[in-house]
């Protein structure tokens, strides 16, 4: 009898994680397409203040084709206007036209990007659904600067593999309409390294989408860049040619 | 002057005229001023025929960069011109090129253009397609060249780019200039971390040079391997300046380079290292050089090329956002056990203006292994502003 309760408890668990599973992708997923569009070109500016070091500032375009990569190019400041960088799954190449060679080379997406508290990854892939197994974690009330208190679903995503820049994310989003709020990043040791906070909710490119995007170190005490999207457009006829190293050299 | 005033003014008017979707544009204006001294340039012939044991060089030069996109072509012109406190005006076009897409799998591009070929960082040996020269550095760079090509994008994980160079038959219209065409084909693949390329170059009576290339990304460090050969050429990798002739036709020459890299950021600095070695059977040896010298009455002459059959290269670099840049660089070779050596300080802390320090400095086990003047050491004190 009790091997049979037991029997019933263990696949009603299995059951029960399965579908919490699933709610949690199409979670994460409808998440996704709020801070982005599967296909889009956007213009953003990056800004990373330190206590110890004077502020820095970029400018970027980036084109986005789902499944073929993201192509971002610096626009400002002019010491690395031109510069581009292609990303295609977890493959980065980086093209400097004033190098005066034809050539991309090759780098690892792990890396941080130019300096800032985003990863070379942050920047160019937007989907977290693809990289990470992820399960509702529960609700939790948080107080958000911009919005005040709001009630959030909470989901944690641990890696699929060995090669994502974290090893588990937990996210925070909006139980009304799953608006990502708020993001945990830790590291392969299992710290926590990096806290994103999102905000600047406006409408862009067909819907409400955040346009602020701040990420902060708790590596780099008080470091924080953020990332201001001035301008979003959904770009469905973007061709995959624009996404190989040919193009990126053009 | 007249040249690079003409193209740059007429761009500018044509780009401004022409309702462009996007028009980028970019340049940097350079003051350079080097002091070069040979060490043991004594008994070397070019030191005692010009008497050049050290010399003192100052130029300015200005370098743009203009590009016009829209969604179904993009025109892109890259220049330079140098002035030198002599007077001496020199004009580069590096790439001046338009390219078409006429359908979402297909560019073309046809005009002056450098074609992405290649892995390695340093030395790449399946690039026959682009012309190289040996800089003022002794350092190879591509030139670019004069032709057109096709770029096939079936899907986001695989393309094939064909490449047509006709640098050398434009020298060469009257008679079988058709025979100076040199051909390239690449094909590139992706199988989630790994790249694959496979690369055929053919020139008649010149290359014909098959090679393959792979490149994998291991936490973080990013492998490379690259392998060509290369037979019917009388040239050798890398190019140089002169050629002789090859002793027998069809005789394969073998090239390899395999090589790591990475780029760390910890906090805001940024670490950057590469190491690549690269083999050549191809080329003469210094003393079959030396001897080729002595037979012509010319003495023991050096001349500029990384001749030698093992290479050694390895780079690291250091940069921290906003205030300083620094990397380092040896190249060996190790046949001769001649060295190489760069080093560079960049200030990065005024907006939009590197002050620059560069020493190049050569060395060996021999008089001449590197270089017009062997044993030298060259320190160049520059600035460069970028608009």
């Amino acid at each position: 009898m009790n091997k049979k309760i037991a029997i019933v408890l263990i696949f009603s668990g299995i059951i029960l994680a399965a579908g919490n599973a699933q709610d949690a992708t199409a979670f994460l997923k409808q998440a996704e397409s709020i801070m982005y569009p599967d296909n889009f070109y956007l213009v953003n500016t990056l800004v990373t203040t330190s206590p110890v070091k004077s502020d820095t500032s970029m400018t970027f375009e980036i084109y986005h084709r789902k499944d073929a990569g993201t192509l971002m190019e610096i626009t400002e400041p002019a010491r690395s206007k031109g510069i581009r960088f292609l990303q295609k799954d977890n493959n980065l190449w980086m093209y400097n036209p004033k190098a005066r060679s034809g050539n991309a080379i090759r780098l690892s997406a792990r890396g941080a990007f130019q300096g800032s508290t985003f990863s070379n990854n942050d920047m160019s892939d937007p989907n977290y659904s693809d990289d990470y197994s992820v399960t509702i974690a529960g609700m939790e009330t948080i107080a958000h600067p911009e919005l005040g208190q709001i009630e959030c679903i909470v989901i944690e995503g641990t890696a699929k593999t060995k090669d994502t820049t974290y090893s588990k994310i937990k996210m925070w989003l909006r139980k009304s309409d799953h608006m990502p709020l708020q993001m945990h990043y830790f590291a392969q040791s299992g710290v926590l390294y990096k806290v994103m906070k999102l905000s600047g909710f406006k409408q862009m490119a067909g819907r409400l989408r955040p346009t602020v995007v701040a990420m902060e170190s708790l590596d780099m005490k008080g470091t924080v860049s953020t990332v201001t999207i001035q301008q979003m457009t959904v770009r469905n006829d973007l061709p995959a040619g624009k996404f190989t190293e040919s193009a990126l050299t053009r | 002057m007249k040249q690079f005033v003409f193209i740059t003014i007429f761009t500018i008017t044509a780009l401004t005229a022409i309702p462009a979707q996007e028009w980028t544009q970019f340049g940097d204006i350079g003051l350079a001023a080097t002091m070069s001294h040979a060490e043991i340039a004594v008994g070397d012939p070019v030191s005692d025929w010009f008497g050049l044991t050290g010399w003192f060089t100052a130029s300015g030069n200005i370098e743009m960069d203009h590009r016009l996109d829209y969604d179904q072509a993009m025109f892109r012109l890259h220049h330079l011109l140098e002035v030198t406190a002599e007077g001496d005006i020199s004009y580069n076009l590096y790439e001046a090129y338009i390219s078409f897409f006429p359908v979402p799998w297909l560019a073309v591009d046809i005009g002056k253009k450098h074609v992405n070929w290649g892995m390695g960082s340093l030395f790449l040996p399946t690039d026959a397609i682009n012309p190289k020269t040996i800089d003022s550095t002794d350092r190879r760079q591509d030139i670019g060249f004069q032709g057109l090509t096709l770029t096939f994008t079936p899907n986001e994980n695989f393309s094939i780019i064909t490449a047509l160079n006709i640098e050398n038959s434009l020298d060469n219209l009257e008679s079988d200039y058709w025979r100076d065409f040199r051909y390239g084909l690449l094909m590139s693949a992706f199988f989630g971390n790994l790249q694959i390329k496979t690369s055929l170059v053919y020139e008649p009576d010149t290359v014909f040079r098959p090679g393959l290339a792979a490149s994998f990304d291991i936490e973080g460090f990013v492998f490379t391997a690259e392998g060509a050969v290369d037979f019917h050429n009388p040239t050798y990798y890398p190019e140089s300046a002169l050629v002789w002739d090859q002793p027998e036709l069809w005789t394969p020459f073998y090239y390899v380079d395999a090589g790591v890299r990475k780029l760390a950021a910890i906090d805001d600095i940024t670490l950057s290292f590469a190491v690549e070695y690269f083999f050549t059977s191809a080329g003469y040896t210094k003393s079959e050089e030396s001897w080729f010298f002595e037979a012509l009455g010319m003495g023991t002459m050096h001349i500029p090329q990384f001749l030698g059959q093992h290479y050694l290269y390895g780079d690291i670099g250091m940069e921290t956002t906003g205030l300083l840049a620094t990397h380092h660089s040896i190249l060996v070779n190790l046949q001769d056990s001649s060295i190489l050596f760069w080093h560079s300080v960049t200030l990065l802390v005024i907006e939009n203006l590197d002050l620059n320090i560069e020493v190049m400095w050569t060395t060996g086990s021999s008089t001449a292994e590197f270089g017009l003047l062997p044993q030298r050491i060259q320190i160049t004190a520059g600035a460069v502003f970028h608009f």
